[in-house]
């Protein structure tokens, strides 16, 4: 068995990249490492997939146990000659050493050969991640267009090192695993050293089958031996996929391994979602993350808000709610636009999360999710606020297939983010008439101007209560002022016979005429609680809380309308929705129809569902049942 | 300056109305005066209108009137050229502002007083709130200087080309509601600025007109349209129009029998 080897790469006469320059190659320090660590390990795992199969993703947060430690210290330690240049040595040798691993499988694992002097036509996945940078990647609308973005794997390792497990089919099909070690330090030099020849280096190192000018991954059994000799997650019989291990990641902004873990599945869900929801069948990624043994559930983005409303227009793309944004000059299609919106109440800052801050959505959404045909989050583009902090929206724009190579172009090495200024000529028109067109779409939410011209007299008050004020529309709560009036023809429902005497009858108000020889023909009911916006399953209702003062049976019946300028409404305009009673919560548990019939005296909390986008007007009616049952004896 | 107009007040208005109301027109010429003895002036907010230019808004809306067929009866339709020119010619000579506009007795003055025989030949036996002023919206002058009001767009140099958006019919629906939408010009212009564009297919201008105020209704309870600028207005307006125009077709479409048919002559 070959006992794998670190080895330095020299300065070759003809210059070479040093390992800073790779390090670079993402421009800009990421705002958060973790964020493009998982956008661009799973964008390699997504392009890697195998039909048929669902991808797993998963991220491991682990910490070398004490029995495997001795082995990662005697494979890993550098040689003498390098090691104040090479940190990984520093990391072996040092108890409770940290790993976080990405483990894909479903998918077809790094393959080609493993010389990148070597000619193919068939596939180089191999050099293009392990040896070479900067290559231009051939996938059909693949995510990532120049391998880049994997600089952010030695970024991560506080030492610059990663190890690479990997099984795939090689030229005959047969399943062979590979096994690399990859480290980017400083270029550096040995001329202070006696014991090799001095020379400058570049600072890139691999580990593994060393050979005279270059390393060999070790293969076959030999690899799968040291891998299991490490401790890394083994190949199931007849399964191919990658490991990458970043050796001692850096997670300092972390209080500890959980606390990652869970910024890490829900970075997952902010970055992955699109390609993620189950109507996609085997076609999806289906991410885990685990630490140190304990599962950390990725947050289902078609519940969670304000992720689901992006879900939610996501799924409307193809449907005739969405639009499709054009480029006038030249004319092209630029891609579908869809929008959700809501009433919610607001989030409260603590509420977001680290993940959600850095996709750029810092608490309730007014943003569009940009995207393209890989259906990976490009980012969250930020649209105007609206006026009203419970009014958002979430839009999705989903770049047209044929102008892919377009936007792809136009990103930087991180993919997040459309740049026109990186292009020229009419491309660079598209990427900004696409942004153009966005601003179009969103122009309604824009919150009003602070000087708008005002013809009408209103004293600055009248305005400001008329903008808060019109949210909740104040309810009284009212007697039955006409019992007839109720639509007829509901077989069994007790009804109040308009003829009754005492109608007005104070005296009744509390029962205190006695029962039986005064019936109370109105019932008492006062608002405790003012109608208020409350989260029921994620969605926006209004609760309000009434008491029935009058004793005996009394029914509830609730009026419902929509608050409009002139009062309330009574026809909708065709085809609008009403609001609706969601459901009467009382002591006897909750009563899901349109009226409800409590014991007096008793508090009852009417729960309605109001229209996006109105002032709903609620009240509630009381009639008791009393005299219906002594007038029909 | 502001122009201020006699007021004639109740009681003398429903004497003359009482008079007038089944009297020929030649007898309705002769009554016409430039004074009454009742009328009032407004004691400040402007000048007083003199009787030379009550004598000559008189001239020029017999001119008008003379073109529509007056004092013979005259077809339908040139009455509505009538009123909308009229409407122009209020709004533009008179100098009244909103205010001196919304005080009733004026009207009653300029429809008994001044312009007696040309109020009874556009509306024949009226009832009373065509000429008394009970009712602006209704008054035979009234509703028209605040149709040119409303509509009227004092930028532009054709600012009354919007007077002829709407028929009378679909325009009450702005009246009836002018507590509220009727009561922003800016919103009366920006319906009236997209009623041209929008497809109504088999619809009743009438019936699409009140399925948008409802929808503006419903948001004027939540927005403040003063607010807007005019693009997010013209936003808001064009979407509650192409919604409900949209809703409305299809109904239309489903249900054209006769008795729709005969709905859309009426419309």
């Amino acid at each position: 068995m070959i006992t794998p080897r670190w080895w330095s790469q020299p300065f070759p006469p003809t210059g070479a990249i040093a390992s800073e320059g790779i390090r670079n190659q993402l421009g800009r320090p990421p705002v958060d490492p973790l964020t493009v660590f998982v956008r661009e390990t799973a964008q390699n795992s997504w392009d890697a997939r195998l039909p048929g199969v669902e991808t797993v993703y998963r991220l491991e947060l682990t910490t070398v146990a004490p029995s495997y430690r001795p082995t990662w210290e005697r494979l890993l330690t550098p040689p003498a000659a390098v090691q104040e240049h090479l940190g990984v040595g520093r990391a072996v040798s040092t108890p409770n050493l940290r790993l976080l691993s990405v483990v894909d499988r479903g998918t077809k694992g790094l393959g080609g050969p493993t010389r990148a002097d070597e000619l193919t036509d068939g596939r180089r996945d191999w050099i293009s991640f392990v040896l070479n940078v900067g290559e231009k990647r051939d996938t059909s609308l693949g995510g990532g267009t120049y391998g880049y973005g994997k600089a952010v794997l030695y970024r991560l390792s506080r030492v610059g090192t990663i190890l690479v497990y990997t099984r795939t089919a090689d030229e005959t099909g047969i399943l062979v695993s590979r096994l690399i070690g990859i480290a980017l330090g400083r270029s550096f030099d040995n001329r202070g050293r006696v014991d090799t020849e001095s020379r400058p280096f570049t600072g890139r190192h691999w580990w593994g089958d060393v050979r005279d000018d270059h390393v060999e991954p070790l293969v076959g059994d030999g690899a799968d031996e040291v891998a299991r000799s490490l401790g890394l997650t083994p190949f199931e019989y007849g399964e191919s996929g990658t490991t990458l291990v970043v050796i001692d990641p850096d997670l300092d902004d972390f209080e500890d391994m959980e606390q990652a873990a869970q910024h890490l599945a829900e970075t997952i869900a902010w970055q992955l979602w699109p390609i993620m929801l189950p109507e996609r069948g085997t076609d999806r990624l289906a991410p885990v993350v685990v630490a140190a043994g304990r599962a950390f559930p990725v947050p289902d983005p078609s519940r969670v808000y304000p992720l689901r409303m992006f879900v939610a227009a996501h799924r409307r793309l193809p449907t005739d709610s969405a639009t499709t944004l054009d480029c006038g000059n030249p004319r092209k299609r630029l891609g579908r636009f869809a929008l959700e919106r809501s009433v919610v109440v607001p989030m409260s800052p603590s509420a977001v999360s680290l993940a959600a801050s850095f996709a750029g959505v810092d608490g309730d959404p007014h943003h569009v999710c940009l995207m393209r045909s890989p259906e990976l989050v490009v980012r969250y583009h930020e649209g105007p606020s609206t006026s009203s902090v419970h009014s958002v929206y979430a839009g999705v724009f989903r770049a047209d297939d044929q102008l892919d190579d377009v936007y792809a172009a136009s990103e930087p090495p991180t993919h997040d983010n459309w740049v026109s200024e990186q292009l020229t000529g009419h491309e660079r028109t598209f990427v900004r008439a696409t942004f153009m067109r966005l601003r179009e779409q969103l122009a309604v939410f824009r919150a009003p101007a602070q000087n708008a011209p005002s013809t009408t007299s209103r004293t600055a008050l009248g305005a400001v209560s008329n903008y808060l004020g019109g949210l909740v529309a104040a309810a009284f709560a009212s007697t039955d002022e006409q019992p007839g009036r109720r639509e007829s023809g509901r077989p069994g429902v007790p009804r109040t016979p308009t003829s009754g005497s005492g109608q007005d009858s104070p005296s009744s108000l509390n029962g205190s005429g006695g029962a039986g020889s005064s019936p109370a023909t109105r019932a008492r009911v006062t608002t405790l609680m003012e109608p208020h916006i409350e989260a029921a399953n994620g969605s926006v209702v209004l609760v309000a809380r009434y008491a029935v003062t009058t004793p005996g049976p009394v029914r509830l019946d609730a009026r419902l309308s929509v608050a409009t300028w002139e009062g309330r409404e009574d026809e909708p305009p065709a085809g609008a929705a009403r609001p609706m009673v969601r459901e009467w919560r009382t002591a006897h548990g909750t009563v899901t129809d349109e009226f409800c019939v409590v014991n007096g005296p008793a508090e009852v909390e009417l729960v309605v569902v109001p229209v996006p986008d109105t002032a709903t007007d609620m009240s509630v009616v009381a009639t008791p049942l009393t005299e219906l049952t002594e007038g029909a004896a | 300056m502001s122009v201020l107009y006699p007021r004639l007040l109740g009681d003398a208005a429903r004497e003359l109305h009482s008079q007038y109301q089944h009297a020929p027109i030649a007898k309705l010429q002769e009554g016409h005066a430039l004074r009454h003895p009742s009328a009032v002036f407004a004691a400040t907010g402007g000048r007083r209108v003199t009787a030379e230019e009550l004598q000559r808004l008189r001239e020029d809306i017999l001119t008008v009137a003379a073109r529509a067929g007056f004092p013979n009866e005259g077809r339908r339709q040139d009455r509505m050229d009538f009123d909308v020119e009229v409407a122009q010619l209020l709004h533009r000579r008179c100098g009244l502002v909103a205010a001196e506009a919304s005080v009733r007795p004026m009207w009653a003055f300029l429809a008994l007083v001044l312009l007696p025989d040309v109020s009874y030949w556009r509306f024949p036996r009226p009832p009373g709130d065509r000429v008394l002023g009970t009712d602006i919206t209704r008054h035979v002058w009234g509703r028209l200087w605040w149709r040119a009001h409303l509509l009227a767009l004092p930028q532009e140099h054709e600012r009354y080309r919007l007077l002829e958006t709407f028929g009378e019919a679909a325009f009450d629906q702005m009246y009836a509601r002018r507590r509220s939408i009727g009561g922003s010009r800016i919103l009366v212009r920006a319906v009236a600025d997209a009623w041209p564009t929008v497809d109504r297919g088999r619809v009743p201008e009438r019936t699409l007109l009140i399925d948008v105020l409802k929808r503006l209704s419903r948001w004027g309870a939540v927005v403040d349209f003063e607010s807007l600028d005019d693009d997010e207005l013209r936003r808001q307006v064009q979407e509650a129009v192409t919604e409900s125009a949209a809703v409305l077709r299809a109904v239309y479409v489903q249900d054209v029998g006769p008795r729709h048919a005969s709905d859309r002559t009426l419309g």
